[in-house]
């Protein structure tokens, strides 16, 4: 027996070798490639003689843009994930809640929303003559409005608590049968089953979904100038908009841009520190059990079930009257089945490419976690998260017109557009993929890593036939992630775009700028529904 | 890490010299063609714009190709000019507006147009002098007001000492809210600041462009909006209404200047006065009012009645080179006085 080992081992070898520098070689190229984008685009923007508006740390006005930027992050973040948790755990536990996958589905169609359409939906229920206005005056005594920190909040919410109900609902999903099991059979309480057993799934995912939607928040831009009532409320990202637009001072942007990342940058890092990743269990296959809920729990999750459900479908309802004003006659068919096949080349070539970049850097980010295994963590992979979560911080608008700059010398934008679309999308979508699909890999790593690994299959049997199968719920949640938020992109395409091209967001901001709004309106619900569309085929079983 | 910048620079260098080489390959596949690129903004290109009839009555005339490649607005087709400097494809850009030629001028972007303005028949108001632009459209900023609702004020005066709520857009992101700037500054100058005091109690929300301010007015969110003395002639020709209108201010109204011209690097000139030309005939200057829904910059121009309809108010504010010096000052003012 030992020369047959001894033998398998000498022979293994070198390919093993050859294969481990292979991927390092594809790694460092990858990670090239991420940092490597910003930071051209960083550095094209330092090519200009216009001095910074160094000052701008002498100005009140700067200040006090900073500390509001912050509050109302931290407040839309910690409301989306405190409404997130009953309604997530509803979700997983209580069997009798209908139009689950359907309402999840739902979820995700509001990243794809343009704000325009978010902005309306939202005044439709809320504004002066809103729907529900009446009744909140009488709850509020008359002070009702929508304008101001509320405005702000209700958007954010409803932008994000849907990102939060997915991924929570997911953590509390992948809680193995046998470990409700094993918490029934101790007879744990529901406050020590919380505590030993949901508590620690939570933990794990909680802190850097905070981070996440605050960073989204952070960076928020339309919505807050048009629902906050004026400049007083205003983030950093407008202030680099005017800087790099209005007044064209990319030294300015970049001092700005660069206060952006540290801020947000050391706050995400802050709220990331927090949270782990925890090894819970490998996932037993047969049916999933679940514990019964308390009537308490059971109610308090239906109830917020209703309201969230209403919360989430009203305004895009509240759109209805307005875009079926001018009939269906009114809206340009053609233009907009080719500005939605454009849009469908744009967002499945960006989400497949985002995809792929995540699988293989969460692989080597999770490699590196491992408990026990003895590969050294090479300086290579300590930049995967960076390289991967970055891209979240830096302004997509400087990002775009840096790399726009840079490469103008050298490439015909008006050829090569389509490509910077495409690049530029994988890489927004890429922080949400990495993310999303990090606990799966990490779970499967831990479970069946090694397991695997003695089986000595070849490279593209052990990847087609062991790891993707088990990591496809994972990868079609994040191809889901990742197309919503190509399908949506519009800033990107303002810049890299061209007429002959149109996508759908664009589509609907000609149509909006050219007193079109009923079309506009119409075109944005067409947009939902290829999106949701869209994500029953890629969800499917 | 020195050898792997050396290398770096190996293959930049490459690929500078072989973008160079290309170049007069370049020139020439654009002279065969006979192609004239136009850079404009994209409410100009879009369908419901003046861009695709325009094209089609040109090409019609000049047996050539009309080519758009659209921003997404004035300023930003500037920003892109300055980007591609010299590398620029640009024969003509059309959509810059009258604040912004002291700037595109200054950077050496324009060369003179050559066409004797006599020609033209501009409108005598504009008393237009420049050597390299050439106008094409105006319009007056205004604020809307539903006529069904509301009753509406005669003065800038009025409005801000009115229980009247208002929308606007931002001075720092669009336009019109430049256009406001301007209007407020003319008419209070020192004094603008209390007066955006006051504006800022009228104010239901400042947003980033015109589109969502307009939305949130039709949603009856606003009495008044700001957007052009001529909006109420799109309702009234497009949708048989005349429930929307334009407020006179007795103060006079800012006004807005679209203007067009060649492209400093461009090397199609004669088709590109052949252009200017084309935009302002008779028959450009009808397709741009009832499709851009501005004025006409030439005079004498026959225009469905609606027009005759809309508002006519006196032009006041400052010359290109005054807003250019003092923009960034105005804007700090406001943000400073409605911020507070």
């Amino acid at each position: 027996m030992p020369t047959r080992v001894s033998l398998k081992t000498v022979f293994l070898k070198p390919a093993a070798l050859s294969r481990q520098s292979l991927s390092y070689l594809a790694l460092g190229l990858l990670l090239a490639l991420l940092l490597g984008s910003s930071g051209l685009a960083l550095l094209a923007l330092t090519g200009w003689q216009t001095a910074p508006e160094v000052q701008l740390w002498q100005d009140p006005w700067f200040w006090q843009v900073l500390k509001f930027t912050l509050w109302q992050a931290v407040l839309s973040s910690l409301l989306s994930v405190v409404l997130a948790l009953p309604l997530a755990r509803a979700l997983v536990m209580d069997a009798q809640l209908p139009a689950k996958a359907a309402f999840l589905r739902w979820c995700l169609l509001c990243f794809v929303m343009p704000s325009l359409i978010l902005i309306t939906g939202l005044v439709v229920m809320f504004g002066f003559t809103g729907w529900l206005t009446p009744f909140l005056n009488r709850v509020f005594g008359e002070s009702w409005s929508l304008y101001g920190l509320t405005g702000i909040l209700l958007a954010h919410v409803f932008l994000n608590l849907p990102l939060a109900i997915r991924v929570l609902t997911s953590q509390w999903g992948s809680i193995p049968s046998s470990v409700w099991k094993m918490a029934a059979q101790l007879h744990l309480t529901g406050w020590q089953r919380f505590l030993l057993v949901e508590w620690p799934a939570l933990r794990s995912v909680l802190p850097a979904l905070l981070g996440f939607i605050f960073l989204l928040c952070f960076n928020s831009f339309a919505v807050v100038l048009a629902l906050g009532g004026g400049p007083a409320a205003t983030t950093l990202e407008v202030a680099i908009f005017q800087a790099l637009k209005y007044n064209f001072n990319p030294s300015e942007a970049l001092f700005l841009a660069v206060t952006q990342l540290l801020v947000a940058g050391s706050c995400f890092w802050l709220f990331s520190r927090w949270g782990k990743l925890e090894w819970l269990a490998p996932a037993t296959a047969g049916q999933t059990w679940r514990p019964e809920l308390s009537t308490t729990s059971c109610w308090l999750g239906r109830i917020s079930y209703l309201l969230i459900a209403l919360y989430l479908t009203l305004p895009v309802l509240g759109l209805l009257p307005t875009a079926i004003s001018q009939g269906l006659a009114g809206l340009p068919w053609l233009k907009l089945f080719k500005a939605s096949g454009w849009s469908l080349v744009f967002a499945l070539t960006a989400s497949l490419l985002a995809v792929l970049m995540s699988l293989q850097l969460t692989w080597v980010a999770s490699n590196q976690q491992q408990v026990g295994t003895q590969q050294k963590i090479s300086g290579l992979t300590r930049l995967v998260p960076v390289a991967a979560l970055h891209h979240l911080i830096i302004p997509g608008m400087v990002l775009s017109v840096g790399l726009y700059i840079f490469f103008m010398p050298l490439i015909n934008w008006m050829d090569w557009g389509w490509l910077a679309i495409i690049w530029l999308n994988a890489l927004i979508a890429l922080p949400f993929a990495f993310s999303q699909l990090k606990p799966a890999v990490f779970t499967y790593q831990a479970s069946y890593q090694r397991l695997a690994a003695s089986l000595a299959l070849p490279l593209g049997v052990y990847w087609w036939r062991v790891v993707l199968p088990y990591l496809k719920p994972a990868l079609q949640r994040v191809a889901a992630i990742a197309l919503v938020l190509t399908l949506g992109d519009f800033a990107i395409f303002g810049i890299f775009g061209q007429p002959d091209y149109t996508t759908l967001p664009w589509l609907i901001y000609e149509l909006a700028g050219s007193y079109q709004l009923a079309a506009a309106a119409l075109a944005s619900l067409w947009l939902l529904g290829l999106a949701f569309i869209g994500l029953m085929l890629l969800e499917r079983k | 890490m020195d050898k792997v910048i050396l290398i770096m620079k190996q293959h930049f260098s490459y690929f500078l010299w072989r973008s160079f080489l290309l170049l007069p390959f370049f020139f020439v596949g654009s002279l065969s063609a006979a192609t004239l690129n136009v850079y404009t903004y994209s409410s100009f290109t879009s369908d419901w714009g003046p861009g695709p009839k325009l094209k089609k009555a040109f090409e019609e005339e000049c047996a050539c190709e009309l080519k758009y490649i659209s921003s997404d607005d004035g300023v930003s087709l500037l920003n892109r000019l300055r980007l591609e400097g010299k590398n620029t494809q640009a024969d003509v850009v059309v959509g810059l507006d009258d604040a912004l030629m002291t700037e595109t001028r200054s950077l050496g972007l324009v060369q003179p147009h050559g066409l004797d303005l006599a020609d033209l028949k501009l409108k005598p108001e504009l008393n237009w002098q420049a050597a390299d632009f050439v106008p094409f459209d105006l319009g007056y900023f205004a604020f809307v007001y539903d006529a069904e609702k509301t009753q509406p004020v005669s003065s800038m005066a009025e409005l801000l000492t009115s229980d009247a709520r208002i929308i606007y857009q931002d001075p720092r992101t669009s336009t019109p809210g430049q256009g406001l700037l301007i209007w407020m500054q003319a008419i209070y100058g020192e004094q603008a600041d209390q007066a955006w005091q006051k504006m800022r109690q009228r104010t239901v929300t400042v947003t980033k462009g015109w589109s969502e301010a307009y939305n949130l007015f039709l949603q009856g969110e606003a009495d008044y909006v700001l957007s052009y003395s001529s909006s109420p002639a799109y309702h009234l020709i497009a949708e048989q209404s005349d429930r929307y209108a334009a407020a006179l201010f007795s103060e006079g109204h800012a006004r807005q200047v679209e203007v067009a011209a060649l492209v400093q690097s461009s090397k199609q000139l004669e088709l590109g006065q052949k252009f200017l030309t084309f935009l302002l005939s008779e028959k450009a200057q009808q397709i741009i009012a009832v499709n851009n829904w501005m004025l006409p910059a030439r005079e004498g121009v026959e225009l469905p009645e609606a027009f005759s309809q809309l508002i006519q108010p006196e032009a006041i504010g400052f010359t290109p080179e005054a807003i250019h010096q003092q923009r960034q000052a105005w804007i700090r003012a406001w943000r400073t006085a409605v911020s507070r």
